[in-house]
């Protein structure tokens, strides 16, 4: 599905004519922030010719450094994942792996009033995000337990160590603060956050042995669990609240070099009181519900996967629990070469599960028409190695439109695995 | 131009979100994969305590169970023999002249026999457990009555019950002046002999009213009734009582008791030996005798009938009353008559082996069948009774040949989902066995129309254990038995209505008493293997 979509926009890159202005003369009427035009003189400190801009941001990526993207998308277009695409993932896994999606919208506007705020180069931003956000690090025995079963593992020990698994969805309405200099911007934004769901899934120590007929389990679990009440959302109960901070500042250099420090996301979620907090060290052996004991304590027949699960779980205890939020940290550094041209360097790193230190460099040209094709190379992040392709189609007075994917499977390699799609569209009046 | 480009641009925006939506609007479906799912359900232990009640077992764990069934029961429900029967006195009281009485003029004195209702017994005395005097009387007197109301042989420590000096008010000229009184009676003694001493059930009550002595008198016109006078006993229930308790009989003649349960047991059981033995005991202050005239036991199976063949067959038997002491927890000492049953005089072994679901039976019992012997000194205590303990011993040894268990159940049919999750399983019983018989396990699933659509279990065999020269089992033999469930047989188990289960026990070694010991035990752990499908929606 993702390589006729990315030879869908390629045609568009090259092939579909365009009734836009010269690009030279739209060049200076265009303001775009540092992350949407990486190539070309440094419009974004000229004062804009607007008073309001909307923006609509949206980003959907998943990557691994060993599930490969033709499985996890089984999980954005869901179907049926088959032996053939389990094995496919199961053929790279080894003793710790990562695997992580992102699926982000962001909304919002940017106004600059006619006033002596406009003089002055200040404007303010209100934006509403809605982050879901995938991360693990697991071992190979995990992603077999869960995608295989335990029956693979008849008379061995599968070894669940060293993994995690967290998902949380947050929103947040932030306001903030730009201002522009000669040469380099700030701006700075707080935000309410409010918590919709999370789960922690925390295996610090985890073996499971399945007897070869099957007739027991042997469980050791050291790890931890949480997760926020299905009815935090409800407007009865304690909403689960936060704050959150973030900036970036942009500074341009001699010889067409920038500078770009970001920080999104400082802060915290406070979830309700409803949470469910279980820490466990066990070891037990489970041989099957003994229905005697259910016959003589006259209980209700009981599921037979609870009596497993409530031995695992242990004592249920509810609170609230405070958490960070992926704060996310980045660095850039870029240059722009003959008006056509550009490379840049880029670290970055979020405070989520199995994501490790980002590093990316960015090729660009540009096209007739003010379109643009960046071309990257990373490692690190949810995945290992990786590309990526990212087309400007459209840059017009009022419009711009940026896509973008990961590359990797069906372009460049088949053992590179992550995909995904990020779409950036600004409008202003 | 420029409306042109945005107008360009925008549909260029539109045809590419078009594309995503479209590429992604199978909301409907689910991300699914299959798990091999393997791993314990549950166990289940069967043990010798889980068949035989512990409290039946007799003997020391390590050697073979033996097994002592008591049941004991009342043969009178003496509730119903021996309850005072509720008894009223009503009278209306008028004059056959009109006349005026003078202040202080006794308007009303009766002496009163009141007598309670029974068959044929005869008491002459009682203490009360509880009940109650209800008095009420009705004025029409326009002055105010004073009255006496006495039962002179009711007496409560020595001292007789009596109501002394009452006042009625007097009549409005509307509604008449009641007076009730309601006395509970616990612990009261009752002389029921009468005014004369000499009757029997029979309660003597006096009633003297007089005209208010500091009035002036009163008009009264003939025919108009002065006073209503009514006088109840109510729910008395005595301790004790003293006369002669009839001969109230009773008699079953060819009843029928269906032992359903054993119904559902067929095939050949031999065991070591049985002994049965029925105690009566009689704590009634009055003779008992019963009858036995016929008593057989059927397996309608095998449409084989046996009849208890014992000396007790036909021959009334006599319990004599018990006596008064003074000594001992009850105040008085029963009488016991016991009768054997075992394989020397009966055929009772016989009658067990037969697994018998119906026994017919026809027989007669009475109290006082010789008569008021006692001149009227029988006597009965709120504890005394006519109760029978049975006790049956038998060792738990035996040989069973193709001993079949078999049942019907009733079912709605099995509902499951549409997207069921499990799609194919191999459902493993692992079975532990020290008993030393083989059970043969069959499961059938039936339609509506009890058209069999497939089987669970078929000619399954939970191995016996393996005696040793002592014909005990030290050691219990593993089986496995399975059952295959795919998503076909979804279908059926939902038009299941009828699942015959059977059992079939065969000993072994064949033919040979096997004593079963406390510590034997059947294991069954299921093991489920099976095909799971997730889904996240």
């Amino acid at each position: 599905m993702l390589k006729p979509f990315i030879l869908f926009c390629i045609s568009i890159l090259f092939f579909c004519p365009s009734k836009g202005q010269d690009s030279t003369k739209l060049k200076s009427k265009v303001f775009v922030h540092v992350d949407e035009i990486p190539i070309g003189k440094l419009y974004r400190w000229k004062l804009p010719n607007y008073n309001l801009k909307f923006i609509i941001e949206s980003e959907a990526q998943s990557n691994s450094t060993a599930v490969p993207a033709s499985f996890s998308n089984s999980f954005l277009f869901p179907r049926f994942i088959d032996e053939i695409r389990k094995n496919n993932a199961i053929d790279r896994l080894n003793s710790n792996n990562r695997f992580g999606a992102l699926f982000q919208t962001k909304i919002g506007v940017i106004f600059y009033p006619d006033s002596t705020w406009k003089a002055k180069q200040q404007g303010i931003e209100i934006f509403y995000k809605n982050q879901n956000i995938i991360g693990s690090h697991f071992h190979s025995d995990f992603f077999k337990l869960i995608f295989n079963g335990n029956a693979q593992f008849a008379g061995q020990t599968a070894d669940l160590s060293n993994s995690r698994f967290s998902i949380l969805n947050f929103e947040s309405f932030n306001i903030g603060y730009i201002k522009t200099f000669k040469l380099s911007g700030l701006s700075v934004n707080v935000g309410l956050v409010r918590g919709r769901s999370y789960t922690d899934l925390n295996i610090r120590n985890g073996r499971l042995f399945t007897a070869s007929n099957g007739t027991q389990l042997n469980v050791d679990f050291n790890g931890s669990f949480e997760q926020s009440s299905r009815f935090s959302n409800v407007f009865k109960t304690t909403p689960s609240m936060g704050a959150s901070f973030g900036f970036e500042y942009n500074i341009q250099l001699p010889k067409g070099i920038n500078l770009d420090f970001k920080v999104e996301d400082i802060g915290f979620i406070n979830w309700n009181e409803k949470t469910d907090l279980i820490a466990r060290d066990t070891s037990f052996v489970f041989s099957g519900l003994n229905v005697n004991d259910i016959i003589d304590s006259d209980k209700d027949l009981a599921f037979i996967g609870d009596s497993l699960f409530d031995k695992l779980r242990g004592p249920e205890i509810k609170g609230s629990n405070m958490i960070a939020l992926p704060a996310f940290f980045q660095s850039r550094i870029s240059k722009y070469f003959f008006n056509k041209w550009s490379a840049s360097f880029t670290l970055n790193y979020r405070y989520f599960t199995g994501y490790s230190l980002f590093k990316k460099i960015e090729i660009g040209k540009r096209f007739r028409k003010d379109r643009y094709i960046l071309l990257s190379i990373a490692q690190g992040g949810f995945g290992n190695i990786q590309t990526g392709i990212q087309l400007v189609l459209i840059n017009s007075q009022r419009h711009f439109f940026k896509i973008g994917t990961l590359a990797n499977e069906g372009f460049i390699s088949k053992k590179m695995s992550g995909n995904g799609i990020m779409i950036n569209y600004n409008f202003h009046l | 131009m420029k409306s042109s480009k945005i107008r360009h641009t925008f549909k260029l925006f539109a045809s590419i979100c078009m594309f995503l939506l479209l590429s992604n609007c199978n909301n409907d479906k689910k991300t699914e994969w299959d798990t091999n799912i393997l791993g314990p359900l549950a166990t289940f232990n069967i043990g010798v305590t889980d068949l035989i009640a512990d409290s039946l077992i007799i003997n020391d764990p390590e050697q073979p169970v033996f097994i002592r069934y008591i049941d004991e029961f009342n043969l009178i429900p003496i509730d119903s023999v021996l309850q005072f029967p509720d008894t009223a006195f009503e009278e209306n009281y008028s004059t056959p002249f009109s006349f005026t009485i003078p202040a202080g003029t006794d308007i009303y004195s009766e002496n009163q026999q009141l007598r309670f209702v029974y068959k044929d017994v005869q008491i002459t005395k009682a203490i009360l457990e509880q009940g109650n005097s209800i008095l009420k009387i009705n004025s029409t007197v326009s002055d105010k009555l004073f009255f006496d109301y006495s039962i002179p042989k009711a007496t409560y420590n020595n001292n007789s019950f009596a109501l002394n000096n009452q006042e009625i008010l007097g009549f409005d000229g509307v509604n008449p002046s009641i007076f009730s009184i309601t006395t509970n009676l616990s612990g009261y003694n009752l002389d029921l002999t009468g005014s004369d001493g000499n009757s029997f059930n029979s309660l003597s009550i006096a009633l003297n009213a007089k005209l208010n002595p500091d009035g002036n008198g009163t008009s009264v016109i003939a025919g108009q009734e002065l006073l209503n006078y009514s006088s109840k006993f109510i729910g008395l229930k005595p301790y004790y009582v003293k006369g002669f308790l009839g001969t109230s009989s009773f008699s079953d003649v060819n009843k029928t008791i269906d032992l359903n349960d054993l119904k559902k047991i067929s095939g050949i059981l031999s065991i070591q030996d049985i002994v049965m033995n029925l105690n009566l005991e009689n704590s009634l202050g009055a003779d008992f005798g019963f009858t036995i005239n016929n008593l057989s036991f059927t397996k309608i199976e095998s449409n084989q009938t046996i009849t208890l063949n014992s000396s007790i067959i036909n021959n009334e038997q006599l319990i004599a009353r018990a006596q008064h002491i003074n000594n001992g927890t009850f105040p008085y000492s029963p009488t016991y008559r016991s009768y054997l049953f075992n394989t020397s005089n009966s055929n009772i072994k016989d009658i067990f082996e037969l697994i018998p679901d119906k026994i017919n039976y026809s027989l007669a019992a009475r109290i006082n069948p010789l008569g008021n012997i006692s001149s009227g000194n029988d006597f009965y205590y709120n504890t005394s009774n006519l109760k029978v303990k049975l006790t049956i011993d038998f060792p738990l040894s035996f040989s069973a040949n193709a001993l079949t268990y078999k049942d019907t159940l009733e079912t709605e049919g099995f509902e499951f989902d549409e997207e069921n999750s499990l799609k194919s399983a191999t459902l493993s019983v692992l079975a532990s066995n020290t008993f030393p018989f083989d059970l043969k396990l069959k499961t059938y699933l039936l339609d509506k129309n009890k058209i069999v659509l497939d089987s669970l279990l078929t000619n399954d065999i939970i191995s016996a254990g393996n005696v040793n020269t002592s014909n005990k089992v030290e050691q219990p033999k593993n089986s496995m038995l399975k059952i295959i469930y795919n998503e076909a047989l979804n279908s059926k188990l939902k038009n299941t209505r009828y699942i015959i289960v059977k059992a079939t026990m065969n000993t072994q070694p064949g033919n040979v008493l096997l004593p079963i010991y406390k510590n034997y035990d059947l294991k069954l752990q299921l093991i489920g293997n099976g095909i799971y499908r997730i889904g996240i929606k």
